[in-house]
């Protein structure tokens, strides 16, 4: 049997319109919760093997724990040996090594060029060395100053003077020079 | 048929609130457990790098022992007097030094150590002198040579030596 609408052509399509829109929501309604479904499910079991995996490490890190426990002395030892290592840098300080400088200093030293005093001071902020020393011209002087500024720990030499030791003698001079040390890291 | 409509317009809204909250709260419970996990592994990889250094300390527990000894030695817990001269003698017989003065000061207390000056005026060969200025830093009981002269004189062998050095002991000697 036939059914007749008797209903105007407007309402008709605007009631097959709604269903239309009402179906179409639907679906995706029921995509979204598939989905939320499916995401829910994924993070349940990702979270389930994370507490697992979490749970192994909690066993693990005991274990390690227990090991460091029974060798605590061990690693008291080497604390110790730490902090003695600390104290004995800290005494020594930013000291020059003042043999390995005057071997150094003894090289730069040109044939006519004699040492009479080498005095070495060293403080906090400054490590200098003065040389007191006899020659026979001021070229070897500048010389030996210039070979000694060219060493690797020296930052600066100065002359302090030069002077004849006889006044009628000019080849017999005698001079100081300062030489700054760079302080070691 | 327009309360199971109704029913079906309420509950499917409902279930994906319902399922929005889960999920939710599941990612809450997910992250944190991803926290702590990363934490773990962390605090994990920290004491494995422990575990490694005291299996090779282990294994060389002899070298441990003596390098607790010789640091010992190089700054001992107070200020013995009498093995500091012992010491400093026997490298004065090995460098053919000649001693003129020997003087040790009062203590300085420092913040983790203490120092005891030491005035020394010596005599001898001038590359044992320098030898012996070596052997003051590099030696078993390290000293801090903070002032020195020596008197090279006009060419002789023999050259005079006045220094101001620094021993060191730990613990304040009263």
């Amino acid at each position: 049997m036939n059914s007749i609408s008797l209903l105007p052509k407007s309402i008709k399509s605007s009631n097959n319109n709604r269903s239309y829109v009402d179906r179409l929501l639907i679906i995706i309604a029921i995509i979204l919760i598939l989905a939320l479904f499916t995401l829910y499910i994924v993070l349940f079991i990702h979270t389930r093997k994370i507490n697992h995996k979490l749970r192994l490490l909690k066993e693990q890190r005991k274990a390690i724990e227990i090991f460091l426990e029974d060798k605590k002395d061990i690693l008291t030892a080497k604390d110790e040996i730490n902090r003695l290592q600390g104290i004995v840098e800290k005494a020594i300080g930013k000291v020059p090594d003042w043999s390995a400088l005057f071997i150094d200093i003894d090289k730069c030293k040109t044939d006519d060029i004699h040492n009479r005093n080498v005095k070495g001071s060293f403080d906090d902020t400054e490590a200098v060395i003065i040389i007191n020393g006899n020659t026979n011209s001021q070229q070897s002087i500048k010389t030996y100053m210039d070979r000694i500024s060219e060493l690797a720990t020296v930052s600066d030499v100065e002359l302090r003077y030069i002077r004849q030791i006889d006044m009628e003698d000019t080849t017999q001079l005698e001079f100081e020079i300062i030489i700054y040390i760079i302080q070691e890291n | 048929m327009e309360l199971v409509l109704a029913i079906r317009k309420i509950s499917i809204p409902f279930i994906l609130l319902l399922l929005i909250l889960m999920t939710l709260n599941q990612w809450q419970i997910f992250s944190k457990a991803q926290s702590e996990l990363e934490e773990e592994i962390a605090a994990i990889d920290s004491l494995k790098l422990k575990q490694e250094t005291i299996k090779n300390l282990t294994e060389n527990k002899n070298l441990l022992a003596d390098s607790i000894n010789s640091l010992q030695y190089m700054i001992p817990s107070n200020k013995e007097h009498s093995d500091l001269l012992g010491y400093l003698n026997s490298l004065f017989i090995k460098h053919n030094i000649q001693i003129n003065y020997l003087e040790f000061s009062d203590h300085v207390e420092k913040e983790d150590f203490n120092e005891i000056p030491i005035n020394i005026s010596l005599k001898g060969q001038y590359n044992e002198v320098v030898n012996l200025l070596n052997e003051f830093r590099m030696g078993n009981r390290p000293l801090r040579i903070d002032e020195l002269h020596i008197d090279i004189g006009d060419g002789s062998s023999i050259v005079h030596c006045d220094i101001l050095a620094y021993a060191f002991f730990r613990e304040t000697a009263e």
